[in-house]
């Protein structure tokens, strides 16, 4: 049902887009603006471990960077009106990853250390901070919501595809407008 | 239209239940009338014992020449009852960094004046290192140590302790790095960043360097040391460029194997000269749990695999890195407790304001106040101390500032001092923090609340706001004193009556409230 509604709305698509963007940034800025924000300075408390793992004590950390940077162009990307649909599921599945990877930042963040002290870490309470959780989950939906986009955006390309002629740029674009009206 | 009553029924249900939730949030059950600014104070809710205020010694002690007026106005000013009777005096055993000159421009910036800044003098002669032995052997021999050379602040120490209303309480002797003939790069700091700087080999040689300043301090000078503390600030790098002082990193197992033998030497001193000195561990440079490099926790760990952490009730850490984070304090207690329970005492043993260009003035003083209150409700904090007690730079290290090397120079005190003076001063040994806060506070409005033995309650009361704000005082007490630190006000006695319904804080102040039933 769902692919019908969206086969036959841009709207929709774009509002799907949309909201997928929103998730995506919703994620993307919790992990930053409480950060950046912190009156301390230190930018880590609410982030816990998901901050150290992004940023790896006020380093740069290209891992983190690119874990979060991605997200931020999936969420650019639903929104743009891109007539090769792939890229919805390339945004779907790097989105899908990101919030992977946060749900499992606690691991990763072990991983550094001798067994014994990752063990004595683990004894000590580490755990993910609840906004890293919340992003985890916006991270999972915004990946949700443009693989929706992509399953009704690859219907919706082949129906436009253009007749084979001459006359087939016009079509095309004739198509093009009829969808902006709708 | 049964549809419509339902979903309008469910509407309602999921307003009054955010209404009630958000309503639930913003009571407070020590405010029932729900006051604006309210000072909440809950005697019955202890917390723990303050242990001390104090501050360092390092560096400039050494210019303190003996028998001068600069010494004698000092120690008045900071650990006597006429000043704002600091109890903790840390004495810098240095790492003879003077012997070579070290610190005098390196990667300290402007703001050194002196050529002697941060460049220690140390008793320890190095012309009669004998390579012939050990370094252990040489380190050991008394003959090896002229004390006199850092008489200076050797005197001041003896001067603060003995003085006529001294306040002093705990002598803690500390170092920031070992003796350089001591260390593999032969400086007091590493070759490069991280660099474990004392070899194995040399353990038992530094802690014979350290028990001969303990023995000198006890018995030459004749004073009571509380503790020794040998590793300052070990998870740092204080090598390559990022060294402008003293300094030694040590990784986790190596500071835990160094204290192993520094342990047995303590004891075998306490045996033969009846005293309990103890081993101050281990001045962590941060408690930032989260950060790679922070490490508090591994530090402890590492130590809990030797017998002697069965005796270690108290640790010591600095406020570096995180000075007013609220969360990066609660994330150490959290992890803290969860692995060791209640065994573990903290005390903060150093923070200064890491800013160039001197700020003598409220702002700096303000955000001290607020370090103090967050370290001692977040951290749980027993003692609380700063670092150099006196500073001529262009830089917020000091709390007072001082000519170094004059005979005669003015003590000038920051805001800072005085602020510190608004805990100190009314603050002993054996005070109880309590559940106290200002609950509905105005922006930068905070307090810190103690209870003292005979029932009176102290409340250090921040105000960092722009304007006069009224505080909403408790029923039940009769009397109030008040002490205010501000722009124009230096620990100023400004009340002293009757205990109304509200106090007045004055914009930009730190005041000592006392409260008697």
């Amino acid at each position: 049902m769902l692919k019908k509604v969206f086969e036959k709305s841009t709207l929709l698509q774009l509002l799907l887009g949309i909201a997928a963007a929103c998730f995506a940034l919703v994620a993307f800025g919790l992990f930053f603006a409480d950060a950046v924000g912190d009156k301390g300075g230190d930018g880590l408390p609410a982030f816990k471990i998901a901050f150290d793992v992004m940023i790896d004590g006020l380093h740069f950390n290209a891992r983190a960077f690119f874990a979060y940077l991605i997200p931020l162009i999936c969420a650019a990307a639903v929104i743009l009106p891109f007539r090769e649909k792939k890229v919805f599921y390339a945004a779907a599945f790097l989105l899908l990853a990101a919030g992977i990877v946060i749900f499992f930042m606690k691991e990763i963040y072990l991983t550094k250390y001798e067994s014994d002290v990752a063990d004595m870490y683990r004894k000590a309470g580490v755990s993910l901070a609840a906004p890293a959780i919340v992003a985890g989950v916006f991270s999972l939906a915004a990946a949700g919501l443009s693989l929706l986009r992509a399953m009704a955006g690859v219907k919706f390309a082949v129906k436009d595809k253009p007749e084979e002629g001459a006359d087939a740029t016009a079509e095309n674009a004739a198509s093009d407008n009829a969808v902006e009206e709708e | 239209m049964k549809k419509k009553y339902i979903f309008a029924i469910c509407i309602a249900f999921l307003l009054c239940f955010l209404v009630g939730t958000f309503a639930a949030c913003d009571s407070d059950p020590l405010n029932p009338e729900g006051l604006d600014n309210y000072l909440v104070i809950d005697p019955e809710a202890e917390y723990q014992s303050v242990t001390g205020f104090g501050a360092s010694a390092a560096w400039w002690a050494q210019t303190v020449p003996v028998g001068s007026q600069s010494a004698t106005d000092l120690a008045e000013s900071l650990y006597s009852e006429e000043g704002i009777g600091l109890s903790i005096y840390r004495y810098n055993i240095g790492g003879g960094s003077w012997d070579y000159n070290a610190y005098n421009d390196h990667g300290a910036g402007d703001f050194v004046v002196f050529p002697e800044d941060r460049n220690t003098q140390s008793a320890f002669i190095a012309e009669n290192y004998d390579e012939n032995l050990s370094a252990k052997e040489n380190f050991a021999k008394a003959e090896n140590y002229d004390f006199s050379k850092d008489e200076n602040a050797l005197e001041f120490m003896k001067l603060c302790a003995t003085q006529q209303g001294s306040t002093v309480e705990r002598i803690i002797l500390f170092a920031n790095s070992p003796h350089y003939l001591l260390t593999v790069s032969g400086k007091t700091n590493g070759d490069y960043a991280y660099q474990s700087n004392l070899p194995e080999e040399n353990y038992e040689a530094y802690c014979e360097y350290l028990i001969k300043y303990l023995d000198y301090v006890v018995n030459g000078l004749g004073l009571e040391v509380e503790a020794v503390s040998a590793i300052n600030e070990p998870q740092h790098s204080w090598g390559g460029e990022d060294a402008p002082q003293e300094g030694c990193h040590y990784e986790p197992e190596e500071l835990a194997a160094f204290y192993d033998k520094f342990y047995g030497y303590l004891k075998e001193f306490n045996a033969a000269n009846g005293t309990n000195v103890k081993m101050d561990v281990f001045e962590s440079g941060n408690y930032d749990v989260y950060k790679a490099k922070g490490r508090v926790m591994e530090y402890l760990y590492a130590m809990s695999k030797y017998d002697y952490f069965d005796e270690i009730d108290t640790i010591s850490v600095h406020s570096y890195g995180s000075p007013t984070s609220v969360e990066a304090r609660e994330s150490f207690i959290y992890m803290l407790r969860n692995l060791y329970g209640d065994k573990i005492n903290v005390e903060m043993s150093e923070i200064c304001d890491m800013t160039a260009g001197l700020d003598a003035g409220m702002n700096s003083a303000l955000w001290l106040s607020e370090v103090m209150n967050k370290d001692f409700v977040n951290l749980g904090a027993r003692a609380w101390c700063w670092w150099m007690a006196t500073s001529c730079d262009d830089y917020n290290d000091g709390i007072v500032t001082w000519m170094w090397n004059s005979e005669d120079g003015e003590v000038t005190p920051t805001k800072r001092y005085w602020v510190m003076g608004n805990y100190s001063k009314f603050l002993d040994t054996g005070d109880k923090r309590i559940e106290g806060y200002v609950s509905k506070a105005s922006d930068g409005v905070f307090a810190t609340v103690f209870k003292k033995a005979d029932g009176r309650i102290v409340v250090v009361l921040t105000n960092a706001g722009d304007s006069a704000t009224d505080i909403n005082l408790p029923a039940g007490y009769s009397s109030l004193q008040a002490w205010e630190t501000s722009e124009n006000k230096d620990l100023e006695s400004v009340y002293d009556g009757e205990c109304g319904d509200t106090y007045a804080a004055a914009a930009g102040s730190v005041t000592t409230l006392i409260l008697s039933k």
